[in-house]
């Protein structure tokens, strides 16, 4: 796995991590999917079978029964994605406004909620328009119809925060 | 509902008339179950998408997907445009008061087994919840059956997991004699420990599929009826007629999918079309409220007050 610099969750029978992500590993927990799709890991997003420090970049596309809903879970996996990703990494979170697991009022309020030890979390989010290399790529929910996010949110993750960091250069 | 916008004190109401049931009746909650997945069923017959022509089985999976697809693409089928920004806040506030309200009403509190009825219970509110704010009052919005079922009292999850319906009633597949594996089935619990009812759905929902994609082919409009006999033949089931009625032509047509009338059934495909069926129920409705002026003018003579009361 050392191969992949970047790791996308919930990828389904899509490329979107190798298109624009890649190197990519692209990982879904849906094993029904191991005929149809090009996955290269089996994996649930809240227990990621990678060591610490592995990735830069994760990539979550239109997540739906994980994700932000709760504290709970997306305390879960903040912490499953922070402990793969190393230092100065990101996490980009494409999908609907209203999509009630990534919608972006309730990812901004999850990071404030959440403390995550020696974790400092940045969040941005930008409207998805025709200006995005992605625009026409064609996503789709979890059965498969075609749908169009367009909201992209990014956590930039800073690691060690103890340890001499200069949080206000940041 | 009103068409107004619901508000935290609104939904606190709502919550706080909940009640968890002492009894385990599956007719309480059948047709709510039913009628939730033909709701849903509607979006996808409606929406144009390249996938509503093919074949389509309710499973988990599909189940989602769909739930996804119509809170992330409602405008496609109501009136109004959802405003852009939810009130996110007040849906996890009212997920919480619900959460609360469940566990203080249920003997164990403290244990994992109620979890699961929890989550899911909170979860469908929370659907109805953010499509009641996206379009206020809307007769659309699917997940009105599935809080029927919370306000029955009863708490649920919807599963197509064999192995984890089965924890709740063993025999549930050997009963129905047939291949349920990827079937949708409803779990409740009411008030009592480890008393489980579970109803797996039947196929009636690829058979409603069959039926409206028929008859919009072959029965456009109420010129080109066709009739229940012609459907049963066309369906090649042994089901009586009356079960055809009831499983598949009444739930379509409550769903405002498919009309009829004396001659046999039709896809609504003209301004004339929904004027027939239109009329067709609101005499029914003045035959109905006709009925109910004469009761109550009888409980008048029996001395009987707010005879509606506590139904």
């Amino acid at each position: 796995m050392t191969f992949f610099k970047n790791i996308e969750l919930g990828a389904g029978c899509g490329n979107f991590g190798k298109l624009f992500f890649s190197p990519c590993c692209l990982t879904d927990k849906n094993k029904v999917l191991r005929i149809a799709c090009h996955l290269d890991c089996f994996c649930d997003a809240y227990e990621l079978p990678f060591t610490k420090n592995t990735f830069r970049i994760a990539i979550i596309c239109n997540p739906y029964g994980y994700g932000f809903s709760t504290r709970e879970e997306a305390e879960i996996l903040l912490n499953e994605l922070t402990r793969v990703l190393t230092d100065d990494s990101r996490i980009i979170i494409i999908g609907s406004s209203r999509n009630k697991y990534c919608t972006s009022k309730r990812i901004e309020k999850r990071i404030h909620q959440i403390s995550l030890q020696g974790i400092n979390i940045r969040f941005a989010v930008k409207d998805i328009d025709s200006a995005f290399p992605y625009m026409d790529y064609p996503f789709l929910t979890t059965d498969g119809r075609k749908t169009n996010p367009n909201k992209e949110i990014t956590l930039y993750v800073r690691k060690q925060f103890n340890t001499g960091y200069d949080q206000e250069n940041y | 509902m009103s068409e107004n916008n619901l508000t935290l004190a609104m939904i606190r109401k709502i919550i706080d008339r909940l009640f968890l049931s002492e009894r385990l009746r599956i007719s309480d909650y059948k047709e709510d179950f039913y009628s939730h997945l033909t709701s849903l069923l509607r979006f996808h017959l409606t929406v144009p998408d390249e996938q509503s022509h093919q074949e389509f089985q309710f499973n988990k999976n599909t189940y989602m997907g769909l739930e996804q697809f119509i809170l992330e693409n409602s405008d496609m089928v109501e009136e109004t445009k959802a405003p852009d920004d939810i009130d996110w806040d007040l849906a996890d506030d009212a997920k919480d008061i619900l959460k609360d309200k469940i566990k203080s009403l249920s003997e164990e509190e403290k244990s994992d087994d109620l979890k699961p009825f929890i989550e899911s219970s909170a979860n469908i509110f929370e659907n109805w919840l953010i499509y009641d704010l996206m379009h206020p009052g809307s007769v659309y919005n699917p997940w009105i059956p599935a809080i029927n079922i919370l306000q029955k009292g009863y708490v649920y999850f919807i599963s197509d997991d064999k192995d984890r319906v089965s924890q709740y009633q063993k025999k549930i597949y050997h009963k129905t004699g047939r291949d349920t594996h990827s079937n949708l089935a409803i779990v409740t619990r009411g008030s009592k420990k480890r008393k489980f009812s579970v109803v797996l759905a039947d196929n009636r929902h690829n058979l409603q599929i069959s039926v409206y994609q028929y008859l919009k082919e072959y029965a456009p409009g109420s010129d080109h009826v066709i009739s229940l006999g012609e459907i049963k033949d066309f369906l090649e089931t042994d089901m009586s007629r009356q079960t055809i009625r009831t499983k598949i032509t009444s739930p379509l047509k409550k769903a405002g999918l498919i009309g009829s009338n004396s001659k046999g059934f039709f896809y609504i495909a003209t301004p004339k079309d929904l004027k027939q069926c239109y009329t067709a129920h609101l005499e029914k409705v003045r035959r109905l409220q006709g009925t109910l002026k004469i009761y109550e003018k009888q409980a008048k003579v029996l001395g009987i007050r707010n005879l509606g009361e506590g139904f």
